[in-house]
């Protein structure tokens, strides 16, 4: 059956061959024709022979067949043709194995591939013969593992339908997958990297922009930007504003939170829900009421400007008083959590210890929450230093760099904002992983220390 | 009354739904009562409010001739070690130790013997560069009494302090305590819900239930009378530490 199988289609291509040699529609003696020829007889020939093999021939007969009267017409030229034809036993032969030796699951990635390749290079984008080539040979070679396979094709898609953010999106796409491959857990593992599949999108959301303009960047730009006094200026201005905000926040907000986090009182709850009141209303809407209040017309803000001899609008003075009130949620929310975490029995025992109150607070409570209030002082300061909105209505000058980012981009465009936006972007960046990477000189949660039920020093543990 | 070192009379508060005492209570130099009840009686509760966590609603803790009832827990004198021990993760044992000396106006050179001498009675001389973390459960709690002995406390108030311990750290703990017994002249309190060993360390033990103490005395006189059954069941544990000689 088989053997009869091989030798019809052998028949097939010798008749058809002779056929339309005689009839000029083929050169019967063009080198490669020649050769598939042969090529075609001798694997039916050593395959009769050995007695095994008869798929991966009969699909090479298959395959030279339609090649010899239909692909040379399809493609563009006759090496193409040949190389796709070449590329094509490669891909029958990579199958053949796969469907023989590795589990189902391969097999179908592998024939779906192929498909979905045929109908990108082949259909899709017409004329990219070359490109179906140099992708089926790659695909060949990821095809025994599925995680090669997925970065086989987050590289495709990142190439062929992401310009002209390709790399960035391969870059992103090759993060979730070593991210979900590379997850462990529990019992639960396998539904938590669904999870995991499902959610890291939405960080991609996030990454990519960043990473295009950062990508995008002209360095020379950057450099230029450096040099324009009034970028500078703008970028020392938040600085300064932003560091100052979070010392007022730091002075009253984590004293005002260790208060919450240990006393119970009528109106606790309507209290730390007012906390997050700056998050909840829109920014402009802060503005405008920061300035019905403070503004230089009025009562409170007049008095202010009596006092301190500037006004608080239109001020650097203006600016803090802004970032304060949105950056406040970050700050006392966070340090409520870090001094929840802290057990009131270790103050108790200081206390019992001798120390004071203020001594107790310093060198226990605080230096255990000192991870959590740094870390909500590092969201403040963000926060502070790229607000907006309420900063714009409060001070539209001097300008801090969020609002020169704006002004420029008012006032030139999108393109010519693009390398102050990515200088903008890398200097957060690096404030924020720089203070991150200080965090982590703190010393950890005290929840971090494991109950410890077993009273055998831990090194002795592993041995029994 | 007189010759009581510590006396605590009419205790009472309320924790929420929770109601302790009223409670009266004499101790002289050197006893060593084991306070025993199940769960949610208010042993702990008790402790705290001796050592000054929870102000009293009525009553008064007289200590030494000073009545503590109204100081701060900083200034009460008082050794605490809880449940847990509380020992401060971000200090060495070294560190957790001497906490308390920085609070004791007591010259360096006597900063340096007290500590040098409490070191060599818990025996944690092994220990003093660790981390909390890195310590077993009978370790911490050798440092937790360590740290607390250390001010010479006048009360010494121990909440479960060979809960969860296997049975070989359970009996170096007893003797060490033990020994730290009969090495200072404090008062101790020591609360346990279960371990019936104690039994032999005390030389009184009362029982509590629903926030009051309902039973006082030496050991021995439980073995008869209407708790009979309630402290057996306790002891049931089984004692393989020998029953201790009274205190002189």
């Amino acid at each position: 059956m088989k053997n009869g199988i091989i030798i019809a289609l052998l028949a097939v291509h010798l008749s058809l061959y002779v056929a339309l040699a005689t009839t000029s529609r083929i050169a019967p003696l063009e080198l490669l024709n020649v050769i598939l020829l042969a090529a075609a007889v001798a694997a039916v020939v050593l395959t009769l022979r050995a007695r095994r093999g008869y798929l991966f021939t009969a699909g090479l007969l298959i395959l030279v067949i339609g090649h010899t009267y239909v692909g040379q017409y399809a493609a563009s030229d006759a090496l193409t043709s040949g190389a796709i034809l070449l590329a094509s036993a490669l891909v029958l032969y990579v199958g053949i194995q796969i469907n023989r030796n590795l589990p189902v699951w391969h097999w179908l990635v592998f024939v779906a591939s192929y498909l979905a390749l045929y109908g990108i290079f082949i259909l899709h984008l017409s004329n990219a013969q070359p490109l179906f080539v140099m992708f089926l040979l790659l695909m060949t070679a990821c095809s025994r593992s599925l995680r090669l396979m997925a970065y086989f094709w987050a590289a495709t898609i990142g190439l062929t339908f992401c310009q002209p953010y390709a790399w960035e999106a391969i870059l992103s796409s090759f993060f979730i997958i070593s991210a979900v491959h590379g997850a462990r857990g529990g019992a639960t593992a396998g539904m938590a990297r669904a999870f995991l599949l499902a959610g890291l999108p939405l960080m991609t959301l996030v990454l990519l922009p960043v990473l295009v303009v950062i990508a995008q960047g002209d360095w020379h730009d950057i450099a230029r930007l450096l040099r324009d006094r009034r970028i500078t200026d703008a970028i020392g201005m938040t600085v300064i504003t932003a560091t100052i905000a979070t010392g007022v926040l730091a002075i009253f907000g984590v004293p005002l939170a260790y208060a919450l986090s240990r006393l119970r009182f009528r109106g606790r709850a309507l209290l730390l829900s007012l906390i997050d009141l700056p998050i909840v209303i829109p920014q402009s809407a802060a503005g405008i009421a920061i300035l019905m209040v403070f503004g230089r017309r009025q009562l409170l803000g007049g008095w202010a400007w009596h006092v301190l001899g500037t006004p608080l609008d239109g001020t650097a003075v203006g600016i803090c008083l802004a970032q304060v009130f949105v950056a406040l949620p970050f700050l006392v929310r966070t340090a409520v959590a870090a001094f929840d975490a802290v057990d009131p029995a270790m103050e108790l025992t200081a206390l019992t210890l001798g120390a004071g109150p203020w001594s107790m607070y310093r060198r226990i409570s605080l230096r255990l929450a000192a991870r959590g209030v740094f870390l909500g002082a590092v969201l403040a300061w963000a926060r502070a230093a790229g607000e907006f909105g309420a900063v714009v209505l409060v001070a539209p000058t001097p300008e801090t760099a969020p609002i020169a980012a704006f002004n420029r981009f008012n006032s030139v465009g999108l393109e010519e904002t693009a390398p102050l936006i990515a200088l903008l972007l890398l200097f957060s960046l690096a404030m924020f992983f720089l203070l991150q990477l200080v965090s982590r000189t703190l010393p950890d949660p005290p929840s971090a220390i494991p109950v410890d039920l077993d009273s055998r020093p831990p090194g002795q543990r592993q041995a029994a | 009354m007189s010759d009581a070192f510590l006396s605590i009379a009419g205790l009472s508060l309320s924790l929420g739904q929770f109601t302790l005492g009223p409670i009266s209570l004499e101790l002289r130099r050197r006893d060593y009562l084991v306070l025993m009840g199940a769960s949610g009686c208010g042993k702990t509760s008790l402790l705290r409010t001796i050592a000054g966590l929870y102000g009293l609603a009525a009553g008064a803790i007289v200590c030494n001739g000073r009545d503590i009832s109204r100081l701060p827990p900083q200034r009460r004198r008082i050794g605490y070690v809880s449940q847990g021990q509380s020992l401060f993760p971000h200090m060495t044992v070294r560190q957790n130790v001497q906490f308390g000396l920085d609070y004791c106006r007591i010259s360096p050179a006597e900063q340096v013997e007290r500590f040098t001498q409490i070191v060599a009675l818990v025996g944690i001389g092994h220990l003093l560069d660790r981390h909390p973390g890195s310590l077993s459960g009978g370790e911490a709690r050798r440092v937790g009494l360590a740290r607390a002995l250390v001010i010479k406390p006048d009360i010494l108030l121990l909440d479960e302090p060979l809960s969860m311990l296997d049975p070989r750290a359970r009996r170096e703990l007893l003797h060490i305590l033990r020994h730290i017994h009969d090495a200072t002249d404090s008062v101790t309190i020591h609360v346990t819900h279960e371990a019936g060993e104690l039994w032999a360390q005390g030389r009184l033990a009362a029982v509590m239930q629903a926030g009051r103490i309902v039973r006082f005395g030496p050991p021995e006189t439980f073995a008869a009378g209407p708790f009979r059954d309630y402290v057996r069941n306790l002891v049931a544990s089984g004692p393989d530490v020998p029953l201790r000689e009274d205190a002189p």
